[in-house]
């Protein structure tokens, strides 16, 4: 995998993310798309196992650093780790089923997108739930945050509907060995 | 050769073990992520701020009145600092009145000035967080009062590092709730307390206490509310928090109704830049 475009590409998918965030998350309800989740199943559907289990570390830590939570004292925390545990296990997610996924299919990744999104949501929740057990210096609200996860994942799947297209036609640059076996598919 | 592999075999389990470490951490063990939020951040800003603004160009944000050409909102905007001046002012001498009797108790006053500077949105974070290309070495500290066109309340600096900013918008989910009046006509004793928060839809909501006595005083849609919080520092008083947009009547308190307030800037996420009241810590003598 070439991982210099792969680091440009996830650099571009989060300025896309922050930037559009303000007019995708109508009402600043909390519910936006993701432009992460779907470069990270893209590659998770490709690219070899170990080097897709760092991309997600590798995606999961920026997205910690660039989600600060609110605190009670006015403040806001950076909390390295929920993220990068959500996206490893979403990855695993797409590990056990890719063998039966049609790789160049828009509908793959819309789907893989929306349950590794949910997945890496409920991860992220129930860490912050957990730590709020003990440490109540965060404003979090579970419930709130979980339905918002829940649309977010929903939501996800158009960004990851349109950016499918740019991701296969970029497919060649990735330099992804076919290794990864298919069901429905020869390998290219 | 054999150690290598076994440095390879060992990292992923390593990283995950670390990882949900870190995630369990108290917060006042988390101080250092914030250098290195600061360092993604600056790394981020690059894509991020020609992106905010082509998508600010392609889907303009709406302001309060969007037909008022560049002069009439110039002499609104004049008129707004005239009339926070003034309802500083007011609310200034009621202070001091009362703060006479606490001059012959001996107690402190303090006096806050404030410098002003005007700096561009880069970028956002999520939790509705506005990120300003600004850092500590213009004196800006956490909770740093932040507003827009001089006059409208936009939130407070939640955290500073050398080259960023983050503010906290007041209509954000995570926002603390504040404590402002609702000016029921021009006169200053004229005014009900509420309490508002954020309602996570770029709006505030809070109930207002028992209207004044005379009956011909109500609560209106399009009625003023400003900031009016302990919390909050002497020069933010009375800074516009926004207008009333919707009274409804809350059926458990029949003599508290709630408001809607929407600040005049309709979405105070998507500003194209803010101003930082910064307390001004010159020396004494510069003092008039």
């Amino acid at each position: 995998m070439n991982w210099i475009v792969f680091i440009l590409m996830g650099w571009v998918c989060f300025g896309l993310e922050l930037a559009l965030l303000p007019v995708f998350d109508a009402g600043s309800g909390g519910v936006h798309p993701s432009m992460v989740v779907p470069l990270l199943v893209f590659v998770a559907i490709n690219a070899p196992r170990k080097p897709t289990l760092w991309c997600a570390i590798l995606l999961g830590i920026v997205m910690d650093l660039l989600k600060p939570i609110p605190a009670v004292d006015g403040g806001t925390l950076t909390v390295i780790g929920p993220h990068a545990l959500g996206y490893l296990l979403g990855v695993h997610f797409i590990m056990a089923v890719r063998g039966m996924l049609i790789r160049r299919n828009p509908l793959t990744m819309v789907v893989m997108s929306i349950l590794v999104m949910l997945i890496a949501q409920i991860v992220v929740i129930a860490i912050f739930t957990a730590r709020g057990i003990g440490d109540s210096s965060l404003v979090w609200d579970a419930g709130t945050k979980l339905q918002q996860g829940l649309f977010s994942s929903l939501y996800t799947g158009i960004s990851a509907l349109l950016l499918s297209f740019l991701f296969f036609a970029l497919g060649p640059f990735f330099g992804f060995a076919s290794t990864v076996p298919t069901r429905f598919a020869r390998h290219i | 050769m054999h150690q290598q592999s076994l440095i390879v075999r060992w990292s992923m389990p390593i990283t995950v073990g670390v990882l949900f470490i870190l995630s369990f951490l108290p917060a006042r063990m988390l101080k250092w992520t914030d250098w290195f939020s600061a360092q993604v951040q600056v790394a981020i800003v690059p894509i991020t701020h020609p992106l905010t603004i082509a998508v600010d160009t392609i889907v303009p944000a709406r302001i309060s009145n969007p037909a008022a050409s560049e002069r009439e909102r110039a002499l609104l905007n004049e008129l707004e600092r005239t009339k926070v001046e003034l309802l500083q002012t007011r609310e200034e001498n009621a202070r001091l009145a009362r703060q006479m009797d606490q001059y012959i108790l001996g107690a402190a006053l303090s006096n806050d000035r404030i410098k002003q500077a005007t700096r561009p949105r880069v970028g956002n974070l999520a939790g509705d967080i506005l990120l300003i290309r600004t850092g500590n070495l213009e004196g800006l500290t956490q909770g740093t009062v932040v507003v827009s066109e001089a006059t409208q309340l936009v939130g407070r600096v939640s955290r500073v590092d050398r080259k960023t900013a983050q503010v906290l918008p007041i209509t954000a989910p995570g926002a603390q709730p504040i404590m402002g009046v609702v000016l029921l006509n021009d006169e200053v004793e004229n005014q009900v307390r509420c309490f508002l928060r954020p309602t996570a839809n770029g709006t505030l909501r809070g109930e207002v206490a028992r209207p004044a006595l005379e009956e011909s005083l109500s609560i209106e849609i399009g009625q003023e509310v400003r900031l009016l919080d302990s919390q909050w520092p002497t020069s933010a008083q009375m800074l516009m928090i926004g207008t009333i947009e919707r009274v409804e009547p809350d059926p458990e308190q029949p003599l508290r109704p709630q408001i809607v307030v929407r600040p005049t800037f309709e979405d105070l996420r998507r500003l194209p830049e803010v101003t930082l009241r910064i307390p001004d810590t010159g020396d004494q003598g510069d003092r008039p």
